[in-house]
């Protein structure tokens, strides 16, 4: 038998729509729940100001905590690693060769003193040391030769700084006799050679720059020495 | 208390109690005037009923960022049901991609007990068969024939011009009245 949908008639549709016109209640708890919540984000209601306040100070606790677990970190890691190298005497960043002609006088390469190791060999006694405690090692002993040379470099930057060029070259080569393949060398070289070009050596100064783009040729300092070298001719 | 002018344009709303309608913002309390028209008007839109208050408060939030915008010359359900609509129109999308929702549902039929049990199911009838309908004809529908709203409010609510309105409530009667045939046939099978 075939079934015959039966569409419904306008009164019947008029009917529906009458019935469903009405608005019936909705629940008090319902009613008392979307109030609350629509009140609660007016923002001159003052439980909402405190209920951001006291989530501002949560977030601020937060903040606090994670600073705090941070600098705990920091201080653990700076611990162990002077306990680590106190206990392992381990030589530093392996040094290269000392330059065959110095260009000052004053800093023979001969004269490193004896706390300079010498170059460093990869590290047998440590067969255990992961890559990432290398790394880390290799970060931290790198902030601290930074932290070592800086001190014997300053000087020479406070002399060029004032014109005081022949100080500069003597504080130039404190650091070269201590430090000849330092984290700062290629800082003290273009030094050197504004000091020498301050002091009318030009020729010494034209060589400095040569071993100097010799030794860094990708140095930001390359253009800086160039215009040095160029006006100063 | 300019806000009581909504009530002035609203024919159809009773007069609520003063104890319902002690709020801090005109905002709110034409929120809580109407709260019941507009959970069954997102109900129409077919917003399930899991979700129903939490689309309520967005509406809210809408309404009280746009506070400023609405002009009281105008009748305060059909700005309201204008965002409505757009509210459900984006949580209907939302939602269409994470499940396939059904409108028919155990709790229209029982959710207000003290109603007779042929006019539970002639309203559960209606919402599915308005759940049949393509939401932007649906709305068109509610709003004129439903709501008894003009077609020039309406299509100032909905953003749209008078003769794609009627254009709409002409093909939406025709789906309501298909779609409440079958939802018929399928019962008495």
């Amino acid at each position: 038998m075939k079934r015959v949908s039966v569409k419904p008639s306008p009164t019947e549709i008029k009917s529906l729509f009458a019935l469903e016109r009405k608005i019936l209640p909705a629940p008090d708890e319902v009613r008392n729940r979307g109030t609350e919540r629509a009140r609660a984000a007016l923002p001159q209601n003052q439980r909402a100001y405190a209920a951001g306040r006291s989530n501002t100070t949560l977030w601020r606790r937060l903040g606090t905590a994670a600073a705090a677990a941070v600098v705990l970190f920091a201080l653990c890691a700076a611990a162990f690693e002077v306990g680590y190298r106190l206990k392992n005497r381990a030589p530093m960043a392996p040094v290269a060769k000392v330059e065959a002609v110095p260009m000052v006088a004053e800093a023979p390469a001969a004269e490193l003193p004896p706390s300079e190791p010498p170059a460093a060999e990869p590290t047998p006694a440590l067969p255990r040391q992961t890559k990432a405690k290398a790394a880390a090692a290799k970060s931290v002993s790198e902030s601290e030769a930074y932290a070592r040379e800086l001190p014997v470099l300053q000087p020479a930057l406070d002399a060029v700084a004032r014109n005081d060029f022949t100080a500069a070259l003597t504080a130039i080569a404190a650091h070269q006799s201590r430090f000849p393949s330092g984290q700062l060398a290629e800082e003290r070289e273009a030094l050197r050679v504004k000091a020498l070009a301050g002091l009318g050596r030009m020729p010494e100064a034209v060589r400095a720059g040569a071993t100097f783009r010799q030794r860094f040729p990708h140095s930001a300092l390359l253009n800086q020495i160039q215009e040095m070298l160029g006006t100063q001719r | 208390m300019s806000h009581l002018r909504l009530i002035s344009n609203r024919p159809t709303v009773v007069q609520p109690e003063r104890s319902r309608a002690r709020a801090d913002h005109p905002c709110l309390e034409a929120f809580q005037l109407e709260f019941d028209y507009l959970l069954r008007a997102l109900r129409r839109l077919g917003v399930s009923r899991d979700d129903v208050e939490d689309l309520a408060h967005e509406v809210f939030l809408v309404l009280h960022q746009t506070w400023e915008k609405y002009d009281p010359s105008r009748p305060f359900r059909a700005y309201l049901f204008g965002i409505a609509f757009r509210v459900a129109r984006n949580h209907v999308r939302k939602r269409s991609k994470e499940v396939l929702l059904s409108v028919i549902e155990v709790d229209d039929v029982g959710a207000w007990p003290d109603q007779a049990l042929e006019e539970r199911q002639q309203r559960s009838l209606v919402l599915q068969a308005l759940d049949r309908i393509p939401l932007l004809r649906r709305a068109v529908l509610v709003m004129h024939d439903i709501d008894e709203v003009p077609m020039a409010e309406i299509a100032h609510s909905l953003s749209m011009c008078r003769f794609t309105g009627y254009s709409r409530l002409h093909k939406a009667r025709k789906e309501f009245a298909a779609a409440v045939a079958a939802l018929r046939e399928m019962d008495e099978s």
